[in-house]
């Protein structure tokens, strides 16, 4: 089976030929400063309930008291007043295909979406800029109780649901832009799996940039009741623009007694897109979440997957794939919070830098005070392939329970002469084995993901490397 | 002169140190230990030492303001001075360096003329006192010098603060090995600063055992700016209860071929909390470098927290290798088990597998053979 569900998404220059062709027309498309007025227009607009405006309202006190993050670098270049802060395209989430309106559809279209989705998805939630444009899930799926729609459909429908989780799990509080998210967030993605349902297909949500200057906010909550299963995939794609685009999404999981969740994150935007993604899991008793994430687009990214362990036996598993190819900053790694006894994580970072590329990790494990056997290993290992790429390693390993075990090893280098040396002596040009050596930096986890977004991450990063060597 | 109240006033406005790197952690030394003692007057007296380190004959004594004893000496083969505070520097950035700055009282340098191969240890003591002691040490190693030199740092019971700064300049082809041993115990705060500067060729080899009080920074920073430098930094650290040592090893590789190696062990007893740094940074121009850091902590009581962070900085992709490992881990139960089955009780065995830990840098052994912290 040869499934290939973003081949539109492995070559930038195509999307770029589409992002000239842009034209769009939007119902309502907010943009200024932000302040009390703006956050009550788009709750308005919104049709939202009263409480979420409070959490909204709230967020931006937050938003304003917080400090500007140090340890970001390139976030001055940001400005809120400049960028769209929400975006509508004037139809409704529909679930046919044939009621998107044309002009969108082309985009998802060249995504393959709609013929992906009756191969191997059981449920598609499309986002453009702000606001779904599609949702849909498998009917018998449906029946048994699941839920998948957009996350401010799921508001207004289930609120009693959707208040509990909704920004519980990663409060306003944290940080200035988890606040700013919450004050602005619009459309995303909420799953719900009630107890004892498996899903063997994965669920999808795919966010798309659709205009230069735009900022998204998409919220994503996902609830695995006990002792369900679900496979998550979000995908992030935007064409090239002239102008840069800002997003600041938010993922929420929760996953009660005995429920596994595996998300799945390729995040391919476009080099102008600056990226910041808060993600986070409530891991319960006997529970496990596992992160994969493909950085792979956008100039500037912060994404740092965290897992807490609040429940006895529950487990976590965070895999990261970070390339750095060309002068952007990857600023990733993965957060494990170990509270309960018996606890297990891991986290595994391979990182490529390229062109005059940064990669930085940046990892926390830290395990609480009766966090009794808590075991944690982190590894991570970054390849450099050129002078003027750079790596950067910050790893946090904070242990406040003497009966854990944590562990961490990294390492990073350059491509060996003496592997070049074997390769090119097999009538390899020096690219080519470049290329393989790098394929072969990133194999022993690729082969970790499931089988179709691994077939897709190697054509990407194959493409990724088309400008440096030549495989594939 | 300037009294303590123009000194408070001057460094008022100067943050402490804090992380800049992680977007959870603020800072790992505890800097409100040391505001209450930012203008705590000078120590006129040091402290009297344990009985082994009264064993040790220093050359150099840094203590109070009275009993600071620092011989003058111009030989062929080595220079020796009283330095003392100007007070004319720009301040440093962080507040408590910016506050050494100001007030240290008892200073000294030791130069190593070119060629020199000190046959004996020079040693060197740094004593607290009650009050403030302030201290600044400068070594200076002449061209293709070599030399062997103890630091012993003691800070007791007595209430007050410590501040101690080491500038080392390392001529080429010369090298340098140093026993840093640091004693702390429960009476003040200390913040210690350690700076080296490698020339072309040059060798430096650290071994260190430090025991942390109830608030040790201990800051290594070697920059490795000739061609072909080498540094090697074996640390055996122990925290007990109460206390809390902040160990930091920066390694900044600015010239190309050089090596830079840091190995910790560190143990953690009773209720205390022991937290190693370590940085290899290897700048563009450090092409064909090699960093690599080790990092190992046993928490050895119910109440011990342990954190270890091994860094990487490479800012050239042209490097021959760069690896980074930490560990914070228990006693194993099959180690426990094995050493109980012969005979030793738990406490035995905890005091047996710290005494490995502080005798693997090899700092005490060279010094004070026998000697437990």
């Amino acid at each position: 089976m040869n499934i290939n569900i973003r081949k539109g998404l492995e070559s930038a220059e195509e999307l770029g030929f589409l992002g000239e062709a842009h034209n769009v027309k939007y119902d309502i498309r907010l943009k200024g400063k932000i302040n009390e007025n703006l956050i009550k227009e788009l709750s308005k607009v919104r049709e939202e309930p009263e409480w979420m405006l409070e959490l909204r309202l709230n967020a931006l006190k937050w938003f304003r008291r917080l400090p500007t993050p140090k340890w970001v670098a390139g976030i001055d270049s940001i400005d809120l007043n400049e960028l769209a802060l929400y975006a509508r395209t004037g139809t409704k989430a529909v679930n046919e295909w044939s009621q998107v309106p044309e002009d969108v559809k082309k985009y998802y279209e060249m995504l393959k979406i709609p013929e992906q989705e009756a191969k191997v998805l059981a449920g598609v939630n499309a986002v453009y800029d702000s606001e779904s444009v599609y949702s849909n899930l498998k009917k018998e799926l449906a029946e048994k109780g699941v839920i998948m729609l957009p996350t401010d459909e799921a508001v207004r429908k289930y609120p009693n649901l959707a208040r509990k989780y909704f920004g519980r799990i990663f409060p306003p509080t944290d940080h200035k832009f988890a606040a700013l998210h919450t004050a602005l967030w619009s459309s995303g993605a909420f799953v719900y799996i009630p107890p004892n349902i498996k899903i063997a297909q994965p669920l999808e949500a795919l966010f798309l940039i659709g205009g230069p200057l735009e900022a998204q906010f998409e919220h994503t909550v996902i609830v695995a009741d006990e002792n369900s299963y679900v496979n998550f995939i979000e995908a992030c794609a935007a064409p090239i623009y002239r102008g840069y685009s800002f997003h600041d999404g938010m993922v929420e999981v929760y996953a009660h007694h005995g429920a596994t969740v595996k998300f799945t994150a390729i995040q391919n935007w476009s080099k102008n897109v600056i990226n910041f993604g808060n993600k986070r899991a409530i891991v319960e008793e006997g529970a496990r979440v596992d992160w994969m994430a493909g950085s792979l687009g956008s100039r500037i990214s912060y994404e740092y997957p965290m897992s807490i362990l609040k429940g006895p036996r529950s487990s976590s598993q965070a895999v990261l794939i970070t390339i750095a190819n060309g002068p952007y900053i990857k600023d990733g790694g993965a957060k494990m919070i170990h509270v309960a006894p018996d606890t297990r994580s891991r986290i595994i970072s391979r990182s490529v830098s390229a062109n005059r590329g940064l990669s930085v990790y940046r990892g926390l494990i830290k395990v609480l005070k009766g966090a009794k056997n808590s075991l944690a290993h982190a590894e991570c290992d970054s390849l450099i392939l050129d002078e003027k790429s750079k790596s950067f390693t910050y790893p946090h390993n904070q242990v406040d329970e003497p009966s854990a075990n944590v562990t961490h090893e990294a390492t990073a280098g350059k491509l060996s002469e003496d592997q070049l040396f074997y390769l090119m002596s097999r009538g390899l040009s020096e690219n080519e084995s470049k290329s393989l050596a790098v394929l072969g930096f990133l194999d022993d986890i690729i082969v970790k993901l499931p089988f179709e977004y691994a077939t897709v991450l190697r054509s990407v990063i194959q493409v990724e490397f088309k400008r440096i060597g030549g495989v594939g | 002169m300037l009294t303590l109240k123009e000194i408070k006033e001057l460094i008022r406005n100067i943050p402490y140190q804090e992380i800049s790197d992680s977007p959870t952690v603020k800072r790992y030394t505890e800097w409100p230990y040391y505001e209450p003692y930012l203008t705590t007057p000078e120590a006129a007296y040091s402290e009297n030492l344990p009985s082994p380190l009264r064993r040790v004959k220093p050359l150099i004594e840094l203590r109070g303001r009275l009993d600071t004893n620092i011989p003058k000496i111009n030989s062929e083969q080595l220079l020796i001075r009283r330095i003392w505070n100007m007070r004319v520097q720009e301040l440093p950035e962080a507040k408590i360096e910016a506050l050494h700055t100001l007030r240290w009282f008892a200073g000294a340098e030791v130069r190593i003329k070119p060629d020199v191969k000190l046959p004996n240890l020079i040693v060197f003591l740094s004593a607290g006192g009650r009050g403030y002691v302030g201290h600044q040490l400068r070594i200076k190693l002449g061209e293709r010098a070599k030399a062997t030199a103890v630091l012993l740092d003691y800070l007791g019971n007595e209430r007050g603060m410590k501040s101690f700064i080491v500038e080392g300049d390392l001529g080429s082809g010369s090298e340098l090995t140093l026993y840093a041993i640091t004693i702390h115990k429960w009476g003040a705060p200390s913040f210690s600063r350690r700076r080296f500067t490698l020339s072309n060729n040059s060798k430096l080899i650290i071994k260190s055992a430090v025991g942390g009080g109830v608030m040790t920074h201990e800051r290594y920073d070697v920059i490795l700016k000739g061609e072909g430098s080498i540094v090697s930094l074996i640390a055996s650290a122990m925290t007990k209860s109460g206390c809390r040592l902040d160990l930091l090893t920066d390694m900044l590789h600015e010239a190309p071929e050089t090596t830079s190696r840091v190995k910790v062990r560190g143990g953690v007893k009773e209720d205390s909390t022991l937290i190693h740094r370590g940085v290899g940074r290897v700048a563009k121009e450090a092409t064909d470098s090699d960093t690599e850091i080790e990092s190992r902590i046993t928490i050895l009581s119910n109440s011990g927290r342990g954190y270890s962070i091994p860094m990487l900085e490479l800012e050239s992709g042209k490097v021959r290798m760069a690896k980074h490992s930490a560990s914070v881990i228990e006693v194993s139960e099959s180690t426990i088990f094995y050493l109980m089955s012969r005979g030793l009780s738990k406490s035995d065995i905890i005091d047996l597998i710290m005494r490995g830990i502080m005798t693997y840098s090899g700092a005490l052994n060279a010094i004070l053979p026998g000697a437990i912290l």
